[in-house]
């Protein structure tokens, strides 16, 4: 029996998946096209003249505000000691059970949220032309924004967003098998501590300890004005990101009833 | 097949609960874990079904190492908790997305059990009772046919034909190659099920006997004088409960008296 992951296994824990919690996920998913509709509708409905670009703050922000906190509510056993007994003697991996979350509350959102955004961005913006038929609203559509972008950068750009996006995700997901109350609240006040120690030092080592004085270079100094910069900076995420779910990975194995 | 070797274990920032504890219990057998208030029972299951780590020492499930939880040895145990939370789903929904993780569950014993506990397959099980969602569970626990079955109270919160129900249950459809460890307070609840007798306390098992043995060695009976030759007593409404050598015939084994005889320091072999 292969006891790291067996396809079997991983499509019963998906099967089990959607049988408990099918039917609160379709009034989530529904909940979430009624709330991105009502939104795009105040919008649209009170600008005459909508530009492509204009729905990105939307698309960002509603994006976020709704798969952030998801990211950070994944394993929802953890919540209680009850769960969490059930959880760790379910007959499946920690790699099934890990992957089975990874997927749901990290990867899902990706296609599942840009889906409803589309589809509730139409309907808002073919409600207002039908209301206001002088009204001059452009679609929302991605890939116009992406083609704004410089067609050299655009795969570092799609990257850039893509894995910020993910590290943001992943290191709430962490936070989710670390904190067993309020995961999102306690995981955001320590990157706040953790921002605020880097700011801390940078703030220390540049304007008090000037450390660009009498010539001399800083360590960071490295990436200014380096064409490889962004090869760095994406290394950096991808090291992140493979750091913060690997530690997930490490702390769902490790899980106890204590 | 449960081995424990020289188990030692201790919550963090807190005294040893366990030290040096070894056991070792084969197949097919219903075993009652018996102990006072905070002895470690339920700690000691959650040891065997591979919810703790163990400090020191080695536990293995027929040849498994628990605290790997892997599926193959997660397959063969079921844990029924004193504490639970359902969801809100409806039982034969529980089932359909349960069911199919233990390989020998059997849907013609489970539907018998449900039956039998007077449950009806729709009810959403979030909204039961607490005995009800017990009496859910054990049955879906008996119908796993796990070879290793934890009952942690299975009785608390069962009403008086429920346990009689439980009992029925239990000595009937539990497989050769099955344990039942069951861990309770009501000892009278488990009386005539268990084949045997392990008490916690201390941190160590200070009694391990089978049933049978015991009551072909030692007589528990209810006298209204106290014979001579008494290993133990206590004042009862009726005249005495003691404990005697057995004079040739086997009596059934009253496990309260026997807990509360060990409890005060009687040696039993």
């Amino acid at each position: 029996m292969n006891n790291t992951f067996n396809i079997n296994r991983f499509g019963k824990l998906l099967k089990q998946q959607y049988q408990l919690a099918g039917k609160t996920l379709a009034l989530a998913l529904a909940s979430i096209f009624i709330g991105y509709t009502l939104i795009l509708l105040i919008f649209t409905f009170n600008n005459a003249y909508i530009a492509t670009m204009e729905w990105l703050p939307f698309f960002i922000i509603l994006n976020s505000a709704i798969a952030l906190p998801f990211a950070a509510y994944a394993f929802p056993a953890f919540r209680s000691k009850e769960k969490t007994f059930d959880f760790l003697l379910l007959p499946c991996s920690v790699t099934e059970k890990f992957t089975l979350n990874l997927i749901i509350r990290i990867i899902a959102p990706w296609i599942v949220l840009p889906v409803i955004f589309y589809i509730s961005s139409r309907l808002a913006t073919e409600l207002a032309l039908w209301y206001f038929p002088q009204s001059n609203i452009e679609g929302f559509r991605l890939w116009a924004i992406f083609s704004q972008i410089d067609h050299d950068d655009l795969f570092f750009a799609i990257v850039s967003i893509i894995l910020t996006g993910l590290i943001h995700q992943s290191v709430l997901f962490t936070g989710a098998t670390v904190f067993r109350k309020q995961p999102l609240i306690k995981t955001l006040l320590i990157l706040g501590a953790v921002a605020g120690i880097i700011i801390f030092y940078f703030y220390i080592i540049i304007g008090w300890v000037e450390i660009y004085k009498n010539g001399r270079i800083p360590w960071f100094a490295v990436f200014e004005n380096n064409e490889n910069t962004v090869y760095y900076l994406i290394g950096v995420e991808i090291a992140l990101l493979i750091t913060t779910l690997a530690y997930a990975f490490y702390r769902v194995k490790e899980k106890e009833i204590a | 097949m449960i081995t424990i070797n020289n188990l030692s274990f201790a919550y963090k920032k807190q005294a040893p609960l366990f030290k040096d504890l070894s056991l070792e219990e084969g197949a097919g057998q219903i075993i009652g874990l018996l102990g006072k208030n905070g002895a470690g029972k339920t700690t000691l299951l959650q040891l065997i079904s591979g919810l703790l780590t163990p400090n020191a020492g080695e536990i293995t499930v027929n040849g498994q190492i628990p605290i790997k939880r892997s599926p193959e040895f997660l397959e063969q145990i079921y844990f029924v908790p004193e504490e639970f939370i359902m969801p809100t789903v409806k039982i034969f929904k529980f089932v359909e997305a349960h069911a199919g993780f233990y390989p020998r569950f059997d849907r013609t014993l489970f539907n018998d059990l449900i039956k039998q506990f007077e449950l009806d397959q729709n009810k959403v099980l979030s909204k039961m009772s607490h005995g009800q969602k017990k009496k859910f569970r054990i049955a879906f626990a008996l119908s796993t046919k796990c070879q290793v079955i934890i009952l942690d109270e299975p009785t608390n919160g069962l009403d008086i034909p429920s346990k009689a129900i439980f009992r029925q249950m239990v000595a009937g459809a539990l497989e050769d190659d099955q344990t039942v460890l069951i861990s309770t307070h009501q000892v009278k609840d488990v009386e005539t099920l268990i084949d045997k007798i392990l008490l916690v306390d201390n941190g160590r098992i200070i009694f391990n006997n089978t049933i049978i043995d015991l009551s072909e060695k030692y007589d528990f009976k209810i006298v209204s004088h106290l014979p001579e030759q008494v290993l133990y007593s206590e004042l009862n409404p009726m005249g005495y409960k003691v404990v005697t050598a057995a004079n040739g015939n086997t009596s059934e084994v009253d496990i309260e008296l026997l807990f509360n005889a060990i409890n005060d320091g009687v040696k039993f072999n």
